[in-house]
């Protein structure tokens, strides 16, 4: 009678903790849609690797061999990456290069939040990994993560997915705090007229890894694999395998990732007061990427003739298409005739080249 | 203590690092679509 109940008998309050939040993450997947694709198979990983004994996880078990072949070799973020390069369509961000400096301002939020970690007694390592969650790229964070910081990539994670997608949540209290109702009525002149040759969709992400690569030589893979996706992409003679990488080999490996980093979700390594602590940081890290975005386009009004809506700013940060369509909204809500969406997903293209660009360059600060 | 000052250089690094890049893919865009237009 012993041997049916021994599982039982070996379950702790922790780890019914942690079957509570894995449910959570669960309802908020398919109740409220936040990244279901990402939370629901965390949530269920999280429950799989709590339970007593179980065989999905320890030496055997398959969701650490997942874990040891595709997080710890890097290997999914990776190959989301060239999932993602192939769904990025880069013309409106060739048509108005401009907002790429948006994608730059918006990252401050990451070394912001890095600073008040490394205040809160974290090391630098862990401050680096803790504060690319404002990255607001999934794959990105879980790949500084894995070289940084492999003990905190589960909150991480989490706080990465999660407040990705509650960006339209996020957003628009910072974005009212620090604009007039006058500045959110700014209308852009439309800037579409440019058109954009097949020559340069293919040179640019040839030329983009070149100097990325050159500048940041450990940003290759990150950069790489997103510009080869997108190259399939862009390149007309690859249709089948650029669909293939837009849903077969996305959908694998998000499934795989996600039910993965929920499987690092035991009680012993998260149930910890660090755990709530980069849980809030990752919401500053979010709240000063859009600050940063929304205060240079801010100053950058103060010398250009033409003003720029300076919440298109905000859309400088990586989650796509979030983002342009929460700036598009408030603007509409402001002005119903204003339309900055074609703006904002140039910004927010941009945001997603800064962000890995981000990632990159802290790999190679971080010592 | 140390380590916060560290962030703060790293901070100013890395943004420096960032608008330096995306300047360079800036100026590298507007270069390819002069020197090669849509109706080439």
């Amino acid at each position: 009678m012993d041997q049916l109940f021994y599982g039982l008998n070996a379950l702790s309050f922790p780890q019914i903790i942690m079957f509570i939040i894995g449910g959570v993450l669960i309802y908020l997947a398919i109740v409220k849609e936040y990244e279901p694709m990402l939370l629901l198979p965390i949530g269920f990983g999280a429950i799989l690797a709590n339970i007593p004994f179980s065989s999905a996880i320890g030496d055997e078990g398959f969701l650490t061999l997942l874990f040891k072949s595709g997080i710890l070799t890097e290997l999914f973020p990776i190959l989301i990456f060239i999932a993602v390069g192939a769904m990025i369509d880069f013309t409106p961000l060739l048509q108005q290069p401009f907002m790429l400096f948006f994608g730059a301002a918006a990252q401050f939020g990451i070394f912001f939040t890095m600073a008040m970690a490394a205040l809160f007694g974290f090391d630098l390592k862990e401050a680096a990994s803790i504060g690319i969650i404002g990255a607001a790229d999934g794959p990105t964070s879980i790949y500084v993560a894995t070289k940084f910081a492999r003990h905190l990539l589960a909150p991480i994670s989490v706080a990465a997915y999660s407040y990705m997608s509650l960006v339209p949540i996020i957003q628009p209290p910072v974005i009212r705090l620090l604009t007039t109702p006058a500045e959110r009525r700014i209308k852009m002149k439309p800037d579409f007229d440019v058109k954009i040759s097949k020559t340069v969709l293919i040179l640019f992400p040839i030329v983009i890894t070149l100097i990325a690569g050159i500048l940041a030589p450990i940003s290759v893979a990150l950069v790489g694999s997103l510009m080869f996706g997108n190259l399939i992409r862009v390149s007309g003679v690859m249709d089948r395998l650029s669909k293939a990488a837009q849903n077969e080999l996305a959908n694998l490996v998000t499934l795989l990732l996600g039910i993965t980093i929920g499987s690092t979700m035991t009680a012993e390594q998260f149930l910890n007061p660090s755990t709530l602590l980069i849980i809030v940081m990752g919401l500053v890290a979010f709240i000063f990427d859009t600050a940063g975005g929304v205060i240079f386009a801010k100053i950058l009004n103060l010398f250009l003739k033409n003003k720029v809506n300076p919440m298109v700013g905000a859309a400088g940060i990586s989650a796509f298409p979030m983002s342009a369509r929460v700036i598009q909204k408030m603007a509409q809500e402001e002005d119903p005739s204003n339309f900055v969406l074609m703006q904002a997903i140039g910004a927010n293209v941009a945001g997603q080249i800064g962000s890995i660009i981000a990632g990159g360059l802290i790999l190679t600060l971080v010592k | 203590m140390n380590v916060f000052l560290e962030t703060l250089k790293i901070m100013v690094q890395g943004m420096a690092g960032i608008f330096l890049a995306l300047s360079l893919f800036y100026i590298i865009i507007k270069f390819m679509v002069r020197i090669f237009p849509e109706d080439e």
